[in-house]
């Protein structure tokens, strides 16, 4: 018989506020709409691992948190108090933000950084240090990075600037799926 | 003068399968039956995908593909999947394949969920859960509604079961690290189960050659063992008129009605009608004799379902 080495467990009260100011904080305060009938659960560990998790399956979790690996949609992670969105975090939030930094090429999925010149558009002011989300073609999900320079800045920059970067830590784009999801 | 059976084994040796394999197929087949099966097995199944409906309308995802030049076409009886006919894109690295747009997923593969036929609003067990492709087709079928508990003893694989299943927005599962075996642990009662168990994988040569080799007459009596251990667990904790579907990747009887004799004997379960086309269960192979209602299970053989080879039964708890 195998017993987890973590535990999962509901979200504290300021584990659950910490997450949601920061979404809110970083990509506006519509984005408070994906917790709507869902809750936040918490796997332990180092890196505590955050889950979207319908309502409807808390009463059988409550039974079963000691066996769980995993459940509902992982949405990023907890480490010393800062949240990371990640993959499908963001993707939940991609109809409530304007965050969005449309592409014309597809090398954010290989881990590469976006630069200037392969921007097609974005809907928002942002500043350096902000996280965008990455969009392609037909407005399909890339992942989520983070300006290297302000938008006004991007507007005036040199073709070959770096634009968005993946985080160093954990790459967020969706080629994350082939390289390390199986 | 070499005979028809001889030239068989020939062939057999010559695209590496061990003698005994033969033996066998001959027994079920007959001799020009196993030449066809072992021909089919060098060939290449076409690629199928599944349109996954909870994470993009499947029409949209159909449009997006063909804008691409991908040529695909319905497949009668699966209304999710598509044939991939032609495709200048790798169909399994696409943005839409990493957005969990489609998955691929063999054709005959879409039975046993298609036949468990799950409910929105059932408590369901997926044993034996990784990499997930059966797990996130229960959870479109119940359209993320429901509970899913999806079981997975190896905790590498359940990584990619959990990778997968965020891929494809899948939200009523959760996910355990557990041996099958223990399932009353958990002390749940499911309306249904599905148990496409650990095998031999001689059904799917044509994808993995390497089956052709790596399992002896003594590995088919081992898994037989751990089939019969598992099935019988995930009995008990079926509901009352509970439904169980029980597959395999196998075309070996030890695996299949043998499995299934024993539990007929053992368990208070019936089996259902099933209405997917195929071979029915044996009665006899070698020196078994198998319950008579084995009958209603099915075999997709390869060769004659010109797709990977499962075998399928359906059973119903007594009360």
């Amino acid at each position: 018989m195998i017993m987890n080495d973590f535990t999962f467990r509901r979200a504290s009260n300021s584990e659950n506020e910490l997450v949601k100011k920061h979404i809110q904080e970083k990509f506006g305060s519509k984005t408070i709409q994906i917790f709507s009938h869902k809750q936040i659960w918490i796997k332990e560990g180092r890196i505590k691992e955050v889950f979207l998790v319908r309502e409807k399956l808390e009463n059988i979790l409550d039974k079963l948190s000691e066996w769980i690996y995993s459940m509902g949609i992982p949405i990023g992670s907890l480490c010393e108090d800062m949240f990371q969105l990640e993959i499908e975090g963001s993707y939940l939030i991609l109809p409530y933000t304007s965050n969005i930094i449309k592409v014309k090429t597809n090398q954010f999925l290989y881990g590469k950084p976006i630069f200037v010149e392969n921007v097609d558009s974005f809907t928002s002011d942002f500043n350096k240090g902000d996280h965008l989300i990455i969009i392609g073609n037909n407005d399909i999900h890339y992942g989520v990075g983070k300006a290297e320079i302000g938008a006004r800045e991007a507007n005036s920059a040199q073709p070959n600037t770096i634009l968005v970067k993946g985080l160093q830590n954990k790459p967020l784009d969706r080629g994350w799926y082939l390289r390390k999801g199986n | 003068m070499v005979n028809e059976s001889g030239d068989i084994h020939q062939l057999g040796k010559d695209l590496g399968y061990l003698p005994y394999m033969i033996d066998r197929y001959i027994t079920i087949f007959g001799e020009e039956e196993t030449k066809e099966l072992l021909q089919f097995n060098e060939t290449k199944l076409p690629k199928t995908i599944r349109l996954n409906s909870l994470k993009n309308p499947p029409e949209e995802t159909e449009k997006l593909l063909r804008k691409k030049q991908v040529v695909m076409e319905r497949v009668k009886n699966l209304p999710e999947a598509r044939r991939i006919i032609k495709s200048p894109i790798p169909i399994g690295a696409s943005e839409e394949y990493l957005n969990g747009y489609y998955t691929l997923q063999g054709e005959n593969s879409f039975y046993p969920t298609q036949i468990l036929n799950p409910k929105e609003e059932d408590l369901v067990a997926d044993l034996a859960a990784a990499p997930g492709g059966k797990t996130s087709h229960l959870a479109q079928l119940m359209k993320n509604n429901g509970t899913i508990i999806a079981t997975e003893i190896s905790t590498n694989r359940c990584r990619s079961l959990k990778s997968n299943l965020a891929r494809m927005g899948v939200e009523n599962t959760i996910t355990i690290n557990m041996d099958a075996n223990d399932i009353s642990l958990l002390d749940l009662k499911f309306d249904k189960i599905l148990l496409d168990a650990p095998c031999s994988g001689s059904g799917i040569i044509i994808s993995d050659p390497s089956r052709k080799s790596t399992k002896t007459s003594d590995d088919l009596l081992n898994y037989h063992e751990l089939q019969v251990s598992l099935l019988t667990n995930a009995i008990d904790v079926l509901k009352p008129q509970g439904e169980i579907v029980y597959s395999t990747c196998s075309l070996e009887p030890e695996e299949n009605e043998l499995v299934i004799t024993k539990i007929l004997d053992s368990k208070p379960v019936k089996i259902e009608e099933i209405g997917v086309f195929g071979e029915n269960g044996l009665l006899k192979f070698q020196n078994y004799n198998f319950n008579p209602e084995v009958v209603k299970a099915k075999h997709l053989y390869p060769h004659k379902s010109c797709g990977e080879g499962f075998f399928i039964v359906k059973m119903v708890k007594q009360k």
